[in-house]
């Protein structure tokens, strides 16, 4: 094998350039923990993005819950040069290594700019093979976005018929090429010393589509599977569990799949899974309200199947009509259905509900259960239309899910593209649930329900408030409910509001944060996410629809403090619109955001944004 | 234990445990108190060398009035992990020794600092979560088995005088011929006559063309014994590789080339022109076996190993 390469001028010239390049920045070797052990890892540093001087890496052979934890083996604060070394290790499975990048030469945390994790290594018995595992360098206050295939193995334009025809090896005619390598001949075939030089035709993950090998995913380094309109929600151990959304774009509507497949980021290898719900999902698993409640579930209900888009100030995204509609005029169907999903253990439990509706709003209340307010709902004579009103529902303890119409609620008004945020308590368990804005005009934006007293309570606005609020994003940040993104006309048009609610006077008032017009721009979108980052203060509000109908490339971070706010920072990433943006809750990525699927564009087929990405604050 | 001992002070702590046994239901055989080693852990000697000092501990703690319980096979710093602690402290250990039919835990730890070697030792009583710890060091890797043995004493006491008398154990096979194996150590080919101490031991017999056994052997005081140890025949099978053949070249004509991390290094290099990675990987032992290389380069992503059938 290495005979041929060196045979081959193209080697040497290529060796020749590779040794002038890095002349005078030898790599480190350090002394590994196992001296008698053969195993050897290497690692080459890809910095260029990076302003690092240092670099620590750490060697665990299970990844402890707690970061602190002493692993098996952590290297000397070094220069950060063209990678390192790590000799004598033991040879054996389930590694998992962590690099972090410093600023500084003394490796102090203050100064730490990335981390870089891989799990799943196997380090092999001398003279078993070897292997290239890829390991992510995350940037601190950046969103870096994971491998996604390059354009030359998406569409190959290799003709096909059958998965074999890209997976499969040809013989190499020119042995110099650097994709061809070395394989034992059959026992039927002649050839010299039993080895022959061969090629993946593509490559051995690829796939025959539509006549064309094309590598679509580089799972699990990355999400398999397309999604907008989503489900994601951490889990206790430090993943991201994704499921439903739509996967299909087709003329001009979104459509969910056939196949349930989960998706579990799991934050301690830095890889994906994949979980075949089967039919336990049903296919109206796109635009469901979802909210995690205090025993650790995450609960949905309702649903659709498809959506078209709705134009509104000529901006065309995908969205429920807010015209009541009878049958097939309607263009979606809506689903009856209620998951639990234990997020420890990932099982779903299956509950039908006395309601029938997509695209609403929920949070957890005590008990443990949600408060679900829908969006569009079907009623008797085929009806469909939005939503007023709101259901209080519980979990019994086979996790089903039982629902009752909240008392009062039949006096709130029609609101589709609601928000919904806490007033007392956390979102898992909140007392006080604040609904604002939707598409309704001249009424009130918003509505309160007193979980505890079981009152509901439509709020008088006062002053300031915007008399619509339509497609905003309700979060807790710096003390006050502040809402980020959305219509107040035809437009996306609004700016971040300050929320405060008098729940003993039932009276709403707002005032509309104070920024420089840049930012107040940056802040102008829908179908966005507004991530609240775990400090009480930073939101992370992350892609959608700007004004000029484009679907966003940035994040906004901002910081909220007594009724101010301020943009900490603009973060560039690829563009994504009715995406999700969920907080990893521990692990060594603890806070850290992972942001996965959503749109791309708003036409056409190749609509859907791949993969995920992860934000680290 | 006895409560009026222990308030004697944390100083006297280890030896009055060992010396007070509390009534036999509570405790080992005889009364004697359960003592769970740990694997000794360093980092800085070789695994061959921690399995002696393993060894060592084991013997030396044999020495005692106690029952000495198998260590886990575990690297304590996995089962720290396991406990979800970050240091080997009195509450992480009795964590670690919880739910292990132990009454004290035991651990030893090799580092260095500068030339010397430095020697921690820490003995947890379980119930309590009181702790003895010593330290110690030497200059030589040498010199290690015998300050482990000082540093162990200072927190077991003084090794009793009254050394326990080795008992006579047969140990035979059949068929005979077998490599008799006592705690890793050899002891000759079965059948064979071991004079060992009272205490438990993991007796192994290995005879090629029969399957090994393993099996635990307990010693109890004045109390010879005969072993006899059955050994199942194995179908033949095709011999390996020679250990004298080269590894390398076997490893490139049977590991297909695209599974080499510096082939794909390589590659990528070339297509995407980052010459500092290849640099790297190629720089030293571009074809040392045992070796897993990585990049966080996203465009050579596509050559990771998942994404290859194995």
């Amino acid at each position: 094998m290495r005979r041929g390469l060196h045979r081959s001028w193209t080697f040497s010239a290529m060796v020749a350039m590779i040794a002038g390049c890095v002349d005078g920045a030898n790599p480190l070797e350090f002394d590994g923990p196992s001296p008698g052990a053969a195993g050897r890892l290497t690692v080459a540093l890809n910095q260029a993005p990076l302003p690092a001087l240092a670099f620590e890496a750490r060697l665990y052979r299970k990844l402890p819950a707690d970061p602190q934890a002493r692993p098996y083996y952590q290297s000397p604060c070094s220069p950060l040069g063209t990678g390192f070394s790590i000799n004598h290790v033991e040879e054996r499975k389930g590694y998992v290594l962590v690099l972090d990048a410093y600023s500084s030469g003394d490796c102090s945390a203050s100064t730490r700019v990335a981390r870089g994790l891989r799990g799943d290594i196997e380090v092999l018995a001398e003279g078993t093979g070897k292997a290239i595992y890829f390991v992510q360098l995350n940037g601190i206050g950046q969103v870096t976005e994971m491998p996604l295939p390059p354009a030359s193995l998406l569409d190959s334009g290799v003709s096909c018929t059958a998965d074999v025809d890209c997976q499969g090896l040809e013989d190499c005619l020119d042995e110099s090429r650097t994709d061809c390598f070395q394989e034992a001949c059959l026992p039927t075939e002649e050839c010299q010393g039993g080895l022959k030089w061969v090629r993946f035709r593509v490559h051995p993950a690829a796939r025959c589509i539509e006549g064309t090998c094309r590598l679509e995913t580089l799972y699990p380094l990355n999400g398999r599977w397309p999604r907008a309109f989503h489900v994601a929600a951490a889990t206790p151990d430090g993943s991201v569990r994704v499921f439903g959304g739509f996967q299909v774009a087709t003329g001009a509507t979104l459509n969910t799949s056939p196949r349930a497949l989960s998706e579990t980021f799991d934050s301690g290898r830095f890889l994906f899974d994949e979980q075949d719900l089967g039919a336990t999902l049903g296919q109206a698993s796109a635009a469901m309200a979802t909210a995690t409640t205090s025993n650790g579930r995450l609960v949905t209900f309702g649903g659709t199947s498809v959506l078209g888009n709705v134009n509104r100030g000529n901006v065309a995204v995908p969205d429920f009509r807010s015209e009541t509609c009878v049958g097939a005029a309607c263009a979606v169907t809506t689903s009856n259905e209620a998951y639990a999903v234990d997020l420890a253990t990932g099982t779903i439990t299956r509950s039908v509900l006395e309601f029938q509706g997509a695209g609403g709003v929920a949070i957890g209340i005590p008990g443990p259960g949600a408060l679900v307010r829908p969006g569009v709902l079907a009623g008797e004579g085929n009806r469909q239309g939005v939503g007023r009103g709101a259901w209080r529902c519980l979990l019994a303890e086979d996790d089903t899910i039982s629902c009752l119409e909240f008392p009062g609620s039949e006096n709130a008004v029609a609101r589709l593209s609601s928000t919904i945020a806490c007033l007392d308590g956390t979102r898992k368990a909140c007392n006080d649930v604040v609904v604002l804005g939707g598409n309704v005009r001249t009424a009130p934006v918003g509505e309160l329900y007193r979980v505890a007293e079981n009152r509901f309570v439509n709020l008088t606005s006062v002053g300031s408030v915007p008399e619509t609020l339509d497609g905003a994003v309700a979060v807790e940040a710096g003390g006050q409910i502040w809402t980020f993104g959305g219509r107040t006309s035809d437009a996306i048009d609004a700016p971040p509001y300050a929320f405060n609610v008098d729940p003993g006077q039932g009276t709403l008032t707002a005032q509309a944060a104070g920024l420089p017009e840049p930012d107040l721009a940056a802040l102008r979108r829908v179908g966005h996410q507004a991530t609240p980052l775990g400090d009480g203060k930073r939101v992370l509000i992350s892609g959608g629809v700007g004004p000029d109908g484009k679907i966003r490339d940035d994040a906004v971070l901002v910081e909220a403090n007594a009724g101010t706010l301020g943009v900490v920072a603009r973060i560039p990433m690829a563009p994504r619109a009715f995406h999700q943006a969920v907080v990893i809750e521990g692990g060594l990525f603890d806070r850290a955001v992972l942001i996965s699927g959503g749109l791309k564009a708003l036409q056409g087929t190749d609509r859907f944004a791949g993969g995920a990405a992860l934000y680290l604050p | 234990m006895n409560g009026r001992l222990i308030a004697a002070g944390v100083a006297a702590m280890a030896w009055v445990l060992l010396l007070t046994p509390e009534p036999a239901s509570a405790q080992g055989a005889g009364g004697r108190p359960r003592v769970l080693p740990l694997r000794v852990t360093s980092n800085q000697v070789s695994g061959t060398q921690l399995q002696a000092l393993t060894e060592s501990v084991l013997g030396k703690v044999r020495k005692y009035p106690v029952e000495v319980l198998t260590p886990p096979a575990e690297d304590p710093v996995d089962l720290m992990v396991d406990a979800e602690c970050t240091d080997f402290d009195a509450e992480c250990l009795s964590r670690i020794g919880q739910g292990r039919n132990a009454d004290l835990l035991l651990y030893a730890e090799v580092g260095k600092k500068g030339d010397r070697f430095l020697i921690q030792v820490r003995l947890v009583e379980l119930k309590t979560r009181q702790m003895k710890a010593s330290e110690g060091d030497t200059d030589s890797e040498e010199g290690l088995a015998k300050a482990l043995e000082r540093s162990l004493e200072a927190v077991l006491g003084p090794e009793p005088s009254a050394e326990p008398e080795p008992v006579r154990v047969e140990v035979a096979s059949t068929p005979p011929g077998a490599e008799v194996y006592l705690d890793q150590d050899f002891k000759g080919l079965s059948p064979v006559t071991l004079m060992v101490l009272p205490g438990s031991y993991s007796l192994r017999l290995a005879k090629v063309g029969y399957r090994e056994v393993t099996q635990r052997l307990t010693v109890e005081a004045r109390k010879a014994g005969n072993v006899v140890v059955p050994l199942e025949a194995v179908p033949a099978v095709p011999l390996e590789m020679p250990a004298s053949a080269p590894k390398q070249e076997k490893t490139s004509e049977v590991t297909p080339f695209y599974q080499t991390w510096w082939f794909w290094t390589v590659v990528g290099a070339v297509v995407v022109g980052g010459a500092t990675t290849a640099g790297v990987l190629l720089s030293k032992d571009q074809a040392k076996t045992g070796s897993a290389g990585f990049s966080s380069d996203p465009r050579l992503a596509p050559k990771d190993v998942t994404l290859y059938p194995r």
